[in-house]
């Protein structure tokens, strides 16, 4: 066999890297992440995380004011050159998103839990987002049903919600609206 | 260029994946790690990470009891089927090693930071090693000349030690050590 090599020879990887990695390869339906130049590959998403994901989606977009735009993954968020990640729901401002990607923070970042990837979720990815300066990081379990939400303030995360069935969750950031996790599912 | 499918189709990885994975693939110099069925590739370290690995491997090797192995990466910690992980340095007990891989726990694992590296060892690992049950857990940045210890008490990690450039941490787990951050750089 041909000696291939996954990615280049070892240094922290760039944005550069990433698209060459997907341009090439990696059509495997996994999801391919880059964290402080440190390659993440995560599994793609259950029928729970899919229809948690759709129903969070339809419950943001309907209180969404005008110049916000809610959007799902896949999509790039470049936080910098060796960081783009794709949560699963983002919401921004209309006017930051280029035509292949979000180059900015986002307001808000949602991560839908699965068992592969809920450590990531709750430790690496919050603490990405938080020195990003992402205003507010959501992490909802699908199967749990449960939400958890943290605000930025002054540069860290503090948790302002940690709700569980049919609780409500009253976020006034990015906009008012209200989740109840059980209405996530079913 | 061909379509070169990188994985298996998306689902969490496991041990045999990960084997197919480095097996097919030559070495790029990066290390491989799966973390709950998740891919993780981590740039090599440099210079100032090498040599308090080597200088923390010769403390470690004076003071060990002798039915007790001090080894350093890369060399696999097999904590279950989804998770392979290759810290920096790690203690166990000589009969629990295969000659292959640790198929257990060890008592002690150290991770020394790099930039890209820092904020993974501080969140995703510590926790996957937290949940793992192991026992001690190091963390060494050489650049800031600090060490952090947590031991597992009930489950979870407590901080047991945080020292910095000629302070003494004296470790009690795995063994009795004095490990002064400023003396593992010439």
């Amino acid at each position: 066999m041909d000696a291939m090599t996954l990615l280049p020879q070892s240094r922290p990887l760039t944005r550069a890297d990433l698209d060459a990695l997907r341009d090439e390869g990696a059509r495997d339906g996994h999801r391919y992440e880059l964290i402080d130049g440190v390659l993440i590959v995560t599994p793609g998403p259950s029928h729970e995380h899919q229809q948690a994901l759709g129903r969070l989606f339809v419950i943001l977009t309907a209180q969404c004011p005008d110049d916000l735009e809610v959007l799902f993954a896949p999509f790039d968020v470049a936080l910098d050159d060796d960081s783009v990640m794709q949560p699963d729901l983002i919401v921004a401002s209309r006017a930051d998103f280029t035509s292949q990607d979000l180059p900015t923070a986002p307001l808000l970042a949602v991560e839908i839990l699965s068992p592969s990837t809920r450590r990531f979720d709750l430790t690496l990815k919050r603490s990405r987002f938080e020195a990003a300066g992402v205003s507010s990081y959501w992490v909802v379990d699908p199967i749990a049903l449960t939400l958890t939400a943290w605000d930025l303030v002054n540069g860290e995360y503090v948790e302002v919600a940690d709700v569980s069935g049919e609780q409500t969750y009253s976020a006034s950031l990015p906009f008012p609206v209200e989740v109840t996790p059980a209405r996530v599912r079913a | 260029m061909d379509a070169v499918q990188l994985l298996p189709w998306s689902r969490p990885l496991t041990r045999a994946d990960f084997d197919k994975l480095r097996d097919t693939y030559a070495d790029d110099g990066h290390r491989y790690e799966l973390v709950d069925g998740v891919l993780v590739a981590t740039p090599t370290p440099g210079f100032a990470h090498q040599e308090v690995s080597g200088e923390l491997l010769m403390l470690l090797g004076q003071a060990r009891p002798a039915d007790v192995m001090v080894l350093h990466a890369p060399f696999d910690v097999a904590l279950s089927d989804d998770t392979v992980m290759q810290p920096d340095l790690l203690v166990a007990p000589r009969a629990d090693f295969t000659h292959r891989d640790l198929p257990v726990p060890p008592l002690l694992a150290v991770e020394i930071t790099t930039p890209n590296t820092a904020r993974l060892d501080l969140t995703l690992k510590r926790s996957r090693f937290e949940g793992a049950g192991v026992a001690s857990y190091w963390v060494v940045d050489p650049i800031e000349m600090t060490l952090t210890a947590w031991d597992l008490e009930g489950g979870r990690y407590v901080e047991v030690a945080q020292v910095c450039g000629d302070e003494t941490f004296t470790a009690v787990h795995p063994f009795t050590v004095d490990i002064v951050p400023a003396l593992l750089r010439a």
